[in-house]
């Protein structure tokens, strides 16, 4: 009995490694980057000769989902380092990484907290995940918050929220950071996937203005971004909703906010090649008007269909 | 020489009655277990094989009457004593000579032989022997206190038989003799350097051939007692259980000898020449000895052996001369010349030779029991490695190795929730050592039960998912182990394997699981 008590204890002192199929449920359901993408068809090569002009709103769209898919990669950024390290410690349903001394600032310790809840039939529904730091004798304050609905992501619903007023706090952001709550939804669940960038809590993360982003994307390619962007020349908020089909044609509505004042609706409708086919600009805001307003360039037969 | 060869009579005496023209008939009967209060014997069945191999191919039994019996009962005995009984009437009837011979090797303690819980009385066997029908009966017992089968008149503990020379055919030999392999009193002893009980492994080296005093190819009751008590004596005398005395009864009527075994009709031969001299154990190809060769210079010495491949041994002073031979149809000379010396430490005989080392190439598969354990954690695997042994190092029978293997497979993770199962890869490093015991089943297979400690590496990867991390785990496994080989040629034996493991995991939850792992393989023995 002797021996068998000390090679169950020798077996027990040398039982080490993650292999965990527990762990890869957890990893499962936080979402990853290019899953709250924003996907926007490139369309066919530019035309150099387009007979109205060139669709400058949908390379602002373009541009736009850059930078959001920049603010999404920075959020997720976080978390993706979470994956490459073995949790500290496991309970049935929670997994705790750290704490960690912050390698970047000294004196900062971090940690990483994700519990879920399950249902009747022991299937996960509900996630949350919390990075905090903390900088002793401070408290620890969360950087980054995450509710995730459902037991993967690729078809999970969620929210993740950026504290970056919290990093302020703690010093540990970087200058061009924001100072204020940043906010992310996603619904992956059905037809539209959708993904939302909320920056009305401030101004200009990522280079972007404050507005809320959001982005609906269809199966079958067709989809619809709501952005905004400066127009430097005016000095106003241009404000876009813009309809895409999987070709990269599509057509969209803005405003200008100037101030209080808003100017609209701007109608513009543009084909695969980046080229408009339709005009309806009763402010001459599109640069093919020549400051000629009211402007209607085009057929609005033109527009594609189904958007 | 550690023993005089006696001058045996016999020698110079008509045989009858000639192989040829006798029928014969044999039972013989090895049991290692005695029942209560007795000690399993080690090469009782082994001996009894290699009687009944002797007697069928060099003794002119027939197949069909010849009766092998291992672990029987008493019952079983005497059912086989009496159907040979009556075969050897009804040869009688049909006007043959007849011969009925009884070998037994087992237990026998207070006048009964053991056959494991069952007994038989040795008066019994001796009446039924003397009753039997054929015109000769011979009784061979080799076990403990075996002499009291002979009791009353005529039992002699003497180095050779006192027998009358024949003056006409008219007067061939009818009746009885027994032979024990030690006295009333004495314990028959075994041997692990031979493999066998000291007075079967003379008396099967004098049959083939060994115990030809006369040279004349045949080798005659009365020369084969005479060598097996000479030889049983001579390498019992320094043991610790003390010299041990063969004894026989004599009941012969008529005059002339019985001969036992012929020599010349057998395929082959290992002849050893008049220059050799000395004491030669030849060994089979698990190294246990079949035969010993005693002989002066000057005569010609030829062991009746069966075809295949044989080790000759013969130490000379601190040393060993040491060789191989492949016996088939033709007679092969065995001279020192032939011989390789060697130090004493490489004396291939099994259980007086030190280690014995093999490698054992092995494939197969490893399954773990626990159905959810199985689910991507530790899902099916194929392994292939190899395994160090050595046997015979730690005590007699016992055997040690060390091993590793190297596996993997493909798997799928399956997870509540997760729409489509998760693919993976996995690579699994095991390794560990074993400690087992060895039981020889007949010539050829070996039954090993023993004990493992391991050591399971474990790695996992997912290709289609490059989000996941990769994940490992490493613990020891104790475990049992089993196998069952099979020797099918000099050195190689094919093995099939099954190990009982446990494994301790503790990362998502501590769990005690069980795992088992099958192989078969292919063991080649290194060296002699």
């Amino acid at each position: 009995m002797r021996l068998a008590g000390k090679t169950a204890a020798l077996a027990l002192l040398c039982a080490c490694g993650n292999l965990s199929n527990e762990d890869i449920a957890f990893l499962e359901a936080i979402p990853q980057n290019q899953q709250l993408h924003v996907n926007l068809p490139q369309g066919s090569t530019s035309q150099n000769l387009c007979a109205i002009g060139l669709a400058d709103l949908y390379a602002n769209a373009k541009s736009t989902g850059d930078s959001l898919n920049a603010g999404v990669d920075a959020i997720l950024g976080l978390v993706d380092a979470i994956r490459r390290v073995t949790p500290t410690s496991r309970d049935d349903d929670s997994r705790t990484w750290g704490p960690f001394p912050d390698h970047d600032h000294p004196g900062v310790q971090i940690q990483a907290v994700m519990f879920r809840e399950l249902d009747a039939t022991l299937t996960p529904w509900r996630w949350t995940f919390t990075i905090s730091a903390s900088r002793p004798p401070g408290g620890w304050l969360p950087i980054l918050e995450g509710e995730f609905f459902r037991a993967e992501a690729s078809s999970g619903i969620g929210r993740i929220t950026l504290h970056f007023e919290n990093s302020a706090t703690l010093q540990i952001n970087k200058a061009t950071d924001p100072t204020f709550p940043l906010r992310v939804f996603y619904d992956r669940s059905s037809d539209p996937r959708t993904v939302s960038l909320d920056l009305t809590s401030g101004v200009n993360a990522f280079g972007l203005v404050s507005y809320d982003y959001g982005f609906a994307g269809y199966a079958d390619g067709h989809g619809q971004l709501d952005y905004a962007f400066p127009d430097p020349k005016s000095g106003c908020t241009i404000e876009v909703t813009t309809f895409f089909n999987a070709q990269g044609a599509g057509r969209d509505v803005f405003r200008a906010r100037c101030g209080t004042v808003i100017l609209g609706d701007v109608n513009q409708c543009w084909d695969a090649g980046g080229c408009l086919t339709y005009v309806n600009d009763p402010f001459a805001l599109t640069a093919a008007c020549n400051g000629i307003a009211p402007c209607v360039l085009g057929n609005p037969a033109s527009c594609p269909a189904g958007l | 020489m550690r023993f005089a060869k006696p001058i045996c009579a016999a020698a110079l005496l008509a045989a009858w009655p000639a192989l040829a023209e006798a029928r014969r008939f044999a039972l013989v009967v090895g049991d290692t277990k005695g029942g209560a209060g007795t000690r399993p014997l080690r090469y009782a069945e082994r001996d009894a094989r290699r009687m009944h191999a002797i007697l069928t191919r060099l003794g002119g039994v027939r197949p069909e009457d010849a009766r092998l019996l291992t672990a029987a009962t008493a019952d079983d005995v005497r059912a086989a004593l009496g159907d040979l009984a009556a075969r050897a009437d009804q040869a009688k009837a049909r006007g043959d000579e007849t011969v009925l011979l009884v070998y037994y090797s087992g237990h026998a303690k207070d006048g009964d032989l053991r056959l494991g819980d069952t007994r038989m009385p040795l008066a019994e066997l001796r009446d039924a022997l003397r009753n039997a029908p054929a015109d000769v009966r011979i009784g061979l017992l080799d076990s403990c206190q075996s002499g009291a089968i002979m009791r009353g008149k005529g039992v002699r503990a003497a180095p050779a038989f006192d027998v009358q020379q024949a003056q006409a055919a008219s007067t061939r030999p009818r009746g009885l003799v027994l032979i024990a392999s030690s006295s009333a009193d004495e314990e028959s002893q075994e041997s692990d350097e031979i493999g066998a009980s000291f007075f079967t492994h003379y008396l099967a080296s004098g049959l083939l051939g060994d115990a030809d005093a006369s040279g004349d190819g045949k080798v005659t009751l009365a020369e084969a007692y005479a060598y097996a008590y000479a030889r049983t004596v001579g390498e019992t005398a320094e043991t610790r259980a003390g010299a041990q005395h063969p004894v026989y009864l004599y009941d012969l009527g008529g005059a002339g000898d019985v001969v036992l075994t012929e020599l010349a009709p057998a395929r082959g031969a290992m002849v050893f020449p008049p220059s050799a001299e000395g004491v030669y154990v030849v060994l089979d190809g698990s190294r246990r000895a079949v035969a010993e060769v005693a002989k002066a210079r000057g005569d010609q010495r030829r062991l009746a052996l069966a075809p295949g491949d044989y080790l000759v041994k013969k130490r000379e002073g601190d040393s060993l001369l040491v060789g191989s031979f492949n016996l088939g149809d033709t007679p092969v000379e065995v001279a020192d010349g032939r011989l390789s010396r060697r130090p004493l430490s490489d004396d291939p005989q099994k259980g007086a030779s030190g280690p014995r080392w093999s490698v054992l190439s092995a494939g197969g598969g490893q399954f773990f029991f626990d159905s959810a354990a199985r689910n991507g954690l530790f899902p099916p695997a194929v392994l292939a490695g190899a395994e160090l042994g050595v046997r015979d190092d730690l005590g007699h029978d016992l055997a040690w190795a060390v091993d590793l293997a190297l596996g993997g497979g493909a798997a799928t993770l399956t997870l509540p929730g997760i729409t489509n199962p998760i693919p993976e890869r996995f690579f699994e490093l095991t390794g560990g050592a074993s400690l087992w015991r060895d039981f020889a089943v007949g010539e050829s297979w070996t039954v090993s039960v023993g004990a493992r400690v391991a050591f399971l590496y474990l790695a996992r990867t997912f290709e289609n998912h490059p989000e996941l991390p990769s994940q490992n785990f490493f613990t020891l496994t104790p475990g049992l182990t089993t196998a069952v080989s099979w020797r099918f040629a000099e050195r190689w034996s094919a093995v099939a394997r099954g190990r009982l493991n446990y494994l301790f995991y503790n990362v998502d939850k501590a769990q005690n699981l069980g795992y088992a792992e099958l192989a078969v393989g292919v063991d080649y023995a290194l060296g002699w």
